[in-house]
């Protein structure tokens, strides 16, 4: 565990050491390979003045709302999928169908549907995350042990209360790997998105910001907010997620 | 009055494409059991125990009669509770404890000191109160066993249906277990069908003996003649226990030495 950490930090400060390296050689113009310095200010400024705490807050923003919406839907689909095995063979095929969709490509028509807005990419988030939180929770559910069900019908659980007693923890570990699947591609279809629509009337997101420093051709600009991209990203693998399985899984001693 | 459970021409076939012949595991079986009797099941591996055991606990279907309290049995309810042969029966994300109070709650009870307490008795009863903060994955097979154990007791079921509760515990604790499980049969009055490979166990335990064949006939289904509380040295006991072995031993087809 400890380990592990060092590994990742040391091969970290070398990357940024090489990085540095390759700038004062000057092998490519400062204008592709900026200074770590000038990433550095550049996300500096980015947060006193140029507002992208704001733009972050509001990327998060919309993200979270996507994300329960998605998760909320994706569990009513797939519960209703556990009762109606019509519905179960239909769902299947939606879920397969459209999972191949990436959500940059729904983009054209949900602006023809509901225009630019929030509502457009809190539907990409929804798109990008139910999907595999879907299959996820089928695959949970399918893979619930026979004696986890005899036991819940014998202690009497019926055929709804068994969805919450039973079927939802015992499938915990498939269900929070949907989670993160899906995590990863909520927010990459969010910042496509905003890269793609600007800004919504209402606010600008991080996708924003990072499109407006390539037009302005602030290639430091971009960086940064790649990194603070990678950033929360990070935090929420390691800190959320991990924080998560620690009291779940982990905790019970299931999953991997 | 209606006896606690009635089998009337039970069949018992697995419908899959692997039994060959007509698959019958269960022959005909006829079989009526009062109020209170505790009856252990002998029979060699295979020949059908666990598989009557779920269908009285209503997770098989059956062709036949088998009736709880004069009522058909259609399905799995709280009136019968199982303990698996399984050590996985426990519900891994909660606690020990949480697993006895987790039935208990789904019939009503609400009040968490009554829950709390009721637990406790019954962990206390299988040995394991230390133990009520754990997860099932940080107990051994047998405390699990236990932990079941516990889980049936505290609902105060009809029948408690034991599948094998004790073949993986030692000596000693079997030994105490016994005489636990043996106390609460005397005091509550529950009724129990207890699967045992161990025939010292069946004459110990048991009001009521059967001893079923490989071919899933109930062949031997007699009173347990010997006066409560059962030790080696209690008279009769070596007949017993030889009248048993050799009931065992046809029953699994072998040729006696
Ligand atoms: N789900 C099933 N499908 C098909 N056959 C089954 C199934 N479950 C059990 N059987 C068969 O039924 C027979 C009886 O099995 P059962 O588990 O009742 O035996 P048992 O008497 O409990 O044995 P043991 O003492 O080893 O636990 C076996 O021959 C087994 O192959
Ligand atoms: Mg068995």
């Amino acid at each position: 565990m400890k380990k592990r950490f060092v590994h990742q930090i040391v091969f970290i400060i070398a990357v940024l050491a090489m990085w540095q390296v390759i700038y004062e050689l000057q092998l490519f113009p400062a204008l592709m390979f900026p200074s770590l310095g000038s990433i550095f200010s550049a996300l500096t400024e980015g947060f006193a003045d140029g507002g992208l705490g704001e733009m972050v807050l509001y990327s998060m923003s919309l993200l979270l709302r996507g994300f329960v919406i998605g998760i909320v839907a994706a569990f009513v689909l797939s519960g209703i999928s556990m009762m109606s095995r019509t519905f179960c063979d239909i769902y299947n095929m939606i879920v397969s169908m459209c999972d191949l969709i990436p959500g940059v490509a729904m983009i054209p028509l949900a602006i023809l549907w509901i225009g630019i807005g929030e509502e457009t990419i809190i539907l990409i988030v929804v798109h990008s995350i139910i999907w595999p939180m879907s299959r996820s929770i089928m695959d949970g559910f399918s893979s619930v042990p026979k004696i986890y069900k005899e036991v819940g019908a014998n202690i009497g659980l019926n055929r709804y209360s068994m969805l919450l007693g039973i079927y939802v923890p015992a499938a915990f570990a498939h269900i929070l790997s949907g989670i993160k699947v899906g995590w990863a591609r909520a927010w990459r279809g969010l910042i496509s998105a905003e890269m793609i629509f600007g800004t919504t009337g209402s606010g600008a997101g991080i996708g924003w910001f990072i499109f407006m420093k390539r037009t302005n051709v602030d290639i430091a600009g971009v960086f940064a907010a790649l990194l603070v991209i990678v950033a929360i990203g990070a935090v929420v693998e390691y800190v959320v997620f991990r924080y998560i399985e620690k009291n779940t899984i982990r905790k019970w001693g299931i999953g991997k | 009055m209606t006896p606690i459970l009635k089998v009337e021409n039970l069949v018992k076939r697995f419908h899959d494409e692997m039994s060959y012949g007509q698959g019958e595991i269960l022959k005909d079986l006829n079989f009526e059991m009062q109020r209170g009797e505790f009856v252990c099941i002998l029979g060699p591996s295979g020949c059908g125990k666990s598989t009557f055991l779920r269908c009285i606990g209503g997770f098989e279907g059956y062709e036949g009669t088998l009736a709880v309290n004069g009522e058909c049995v259609t399905g799995p309810g709280t009136d019968r509770i199982m303990v698996f042969q399984e050590f996985s029966q426990l519900l891994p994300w909660k606690t020990v404890e949480k697993n006895v109070q987790y039935p208990l709650k789904l019939q009503g009870c609400k009040d968490k000191k009554k829950l709390q307490e009721i637990s406790d008795l019954y962990l206390e009863k299988v040995d394991l109160l230390e133990y009520r903060k754990f997860y099932p994955h940080q107990l051994s097979g047998g405390m699990k066993q236990r932990t079941a154990i516990a889980r049936a007791l505290a609902l105060k079921p009809e029948i408690i249906l034991m599948d094998e509760p004790f073949a993986s515990l030692d000596a000693m604790s079997r030994n105490h277990l016994q005489a636990e499980l043996y106390q609460i049969h005397q005091k509550e009055k529950v009724s129990v069908i207890f699967i045992t490979h161990n025939i010292q166990e069946a004459i110990c335990l048991g009001t009521r003996i059967l001893v079923m064949s490989k071919n899933g006939e109930i062949k031997v289904d007699m009173m347990n003649p010997l006066p409560k509380p059962v030790t080696p040295s209690s008279e009769k006991y070596g007949e017993m226990w030889d009248l048993l072995h050799d009931a065992l031993y046809e029953a699994g087809g072998e040729e006696k030495e």
